[in-house]
């Protein structure tokens, strides 16, 4: 497991970065939690809310007038824009993991060594993943702890709720992951990845909003993932059938794919 | 025994000629020296023997295996110095030798420690603040370190200084005397000519001539001739004809010499041995020609 740990010592300091950042940010809203519950607070959102376009409510995912006294709403609400920042996270760190390697030239020590390219494409995107695991897993904690500090939920209901919430943004953050990778097994150089991923990232957001403002493309939000687990179609409907299968092939045929490209492909020194 | 066996490779880079029809192989404990220009092949090469890419034709092996299918196991005694090294600038030297030897089975610390001395590297220095000639020091080390029975070993001199450059070839001198194989790219001529057995030129993607070295123990003559008659003779092949000046590079005895030269009684003459870089510089210079 060389390349495993070569590569979590090598991404380790952006993943803690990244951890902090999104981390203060999810604690710092909840924390505005206890002011939504005044019912000054609670009047001035909804006279607000009330005079906004249905169509841009929509976009901005109110799509019913969110009672945001109840944790599970108000979180929801913000937890969409948390998880467009982890979502950037998976895509960037699964967009370089293969080509930066090149760019830098630090792959010829690499390949020089008595490795397969197999258990290097294995070990680089294990460690992408742990790497994602450990972000989620601090979001979790911060997460269950704002609970806890700022609603009336005890440990148990928060586990609960916190459980669902990240397990499913898991679950989607592995399918920019592997459209990531293989993106990655593509590019000749890492290069410009960011602007690759902003547009993987607000592209598929935007297809989303498209689908649900315009009835004729609401096919659209199959191709966004980050609409499938908006918090509260996945408390009441979860996630369907359609965007299981949806997933799951993407995950398994872009995996499949970049696993055979990297395989065979030249190296770019 | 072929150790690296190279036999008719190929390689395009879209329609781009990379290398065509490269052959050629290196026996066991010799040091084959790779020269060519910038640009003709030789980097190509090496990368298709560490399979960072792959071959549009022929093949090549290490000790029998194939660098495309067994790339692997080929890897675990085989030591590669890139001409440009470019490691993890984060990592400190004794972190990068360790991380190069935990690849390899066995215990590789005093060998590393060894190389370190011999070098006189400071290994606690971080890869990022190394000069040029120390980056190549440290992949000298993790090239070596673990003992190869194979070498590849792209421009190794590159940056380093005369001292330095001088130990290392008496340590792949000594690797090479216990059995150790040598693929040595280098534009150095003078030292391929003092520490290979063998030399191979490349140009433009071609293998032009493969040459023993102890031939240029006993080198052909480069005679200069100023003014007297023509000397027209198997023995001797013109090279450049000036107005009074001709240059012919010669080859055979002494008493042959003096005798053509009596003939052609020249106004003046020189003779010297030929050099590498004159082979070097004849070969490429009669290609040019053609």
């Amino acid at each position: 497991m060389n390349v495993f740990r070569l590569e979590i010592k090598n991404t380790w300091k952006s993943t803690l970065k990244w951890t902090i950042v999104v981390c203060s940010i999810t604690f710092m809203l909840l924390a505005f939690f206890p002011s939504m519950q005044t019912e000054s607070m609670k009047e001035l959102a909804g006279a607000k809310m009330e005079g906004i376009d249905p169509a841009l409510l929509e976009a901005l995912g109110l799509s019913k007038l969110m009672d945001f006294t109840v944790i599970t709403n108000f979180f929801g609400y913000v937890l969409q824009y948390i998880t467009l920042a982890i979502m950037m996270f998976v895509t960037q760190v699964a967009v370089t993991s293969l080509v930066k390697e090149e760019t830098d030239g630090t792959i010829e020590f690499l390949y020089s060594k008595p490795i397969s390219r197999n258990a290097i494409f294995i070990q680089k995107v294990l460690a992408n993943t742990l790497s994602f695991l450990f972000l989620l897993a601090a979001l979790s904690i911060i997460t269950v702890v704002g609970y806890l500090s700022f609603s009336e939920y005890n440990f148990t209901e928060s586990i609960q709720e916190v459980g669902i919430l990240y397990s499913s943004i898991f679950y989607v953050g592995l399918i920019f992951m592997s459209l990531g990778v293989l993106l990655s097994s593509l590019l000749k150089s890492s290069k410009g990845s960011s602007g690759i991923v902003i547009a993987i990232v607000f592209g598929t957001f935007i297809l989303g909003i498209m689908g649900v403002i315009i009835n004729e493309l609401s096919f659209l939000s199959y191709f966004s993932p980050m609409d499938w687990i908006k918090t509260q179609k996945l408390m009441t409907e979860g996630i369907c059938r359609e965007e299981w299968l949806i997933g799951v092939l993407t995950i398994t045929i872009c995996s499949f794919a970049s696993y055979e490209i990297y395989k065979k492909r030249d190296l770019h020194l | 025994m072929d150790i690296i066996q190279v036999t008719n490779l190929k390689k395009y880079y879209g329609k781009h000629l990379g290398i065509e029809n490269v052959s050629f192989s290196v026996k066991e404990g010799e040091i084959l020296g790779f020269v060519g220009p910038n640009g003709a092949g030789k980097s190509t090469t090496i990368r298709i023997l560490l399979n960072f890419i792959f071959p549009n034709g022929g093949n090549a092996t290490i000790c029998g295996q194939d660098v495309v299918k067994e790339s692997h196991e080929i890897k675990k005694f085989t030591g590669y110095v890139p001409s440009d090294v470019r490691f993890y600038g984060d990592m400190t030297v004794k972190e990068l030798i360790r991380v190069s030897n935990e690849f390899y089975s066995g215990s590789h610390d005093k060998e590393a420690e060894r190389l370190c001395n011999l070098f006189e590297l400071n290994s606690s220095k971080k890869f990022y603040e190394l000069s040029m000639g120390n980056k190549k020091k440290a992949a000298i080390i993790c090239a070596l370190a673990a003992k190869p029975r194979v070498l590849i070993l792209d421009e190794p001199t590159n940056g380093l200084d005369p001292m330095m450059q001088k130990r290392l070839f008496t340590e792949l001198k000594n690797q090479s005397a216990n059995g150790v194989s040598i693929l040595l790219s280098s534009h150095n001529l003078g030292e391929v000519q003092e520490y290979c057995h063998r030399v191979a030129f490349i140009k433009q993607g071609k293998i032009l001539a493969i040459t023993d070295l102890k031939e240029m123990r006993h080198p052909q003559k480069i005679i200069t001739t100023i003014g007297g008659k023509d000397i027209i003779h198997p023995s001797m092949q013109l090279l450049e004809q000036g107005e009074v000046k001709r240059t012919f590079r010669y080859k055979g005895d002494s008493a042959l010499l003096l005798k053509l030269l009596q003939e052609a009684s020249p106004d003046d003459f020189t003779v010297n041995n030929e050099s590498l870089e004159e082979r070097f510089l004849n070969l490429y210079g009669m290609e040019e020609q053609q």
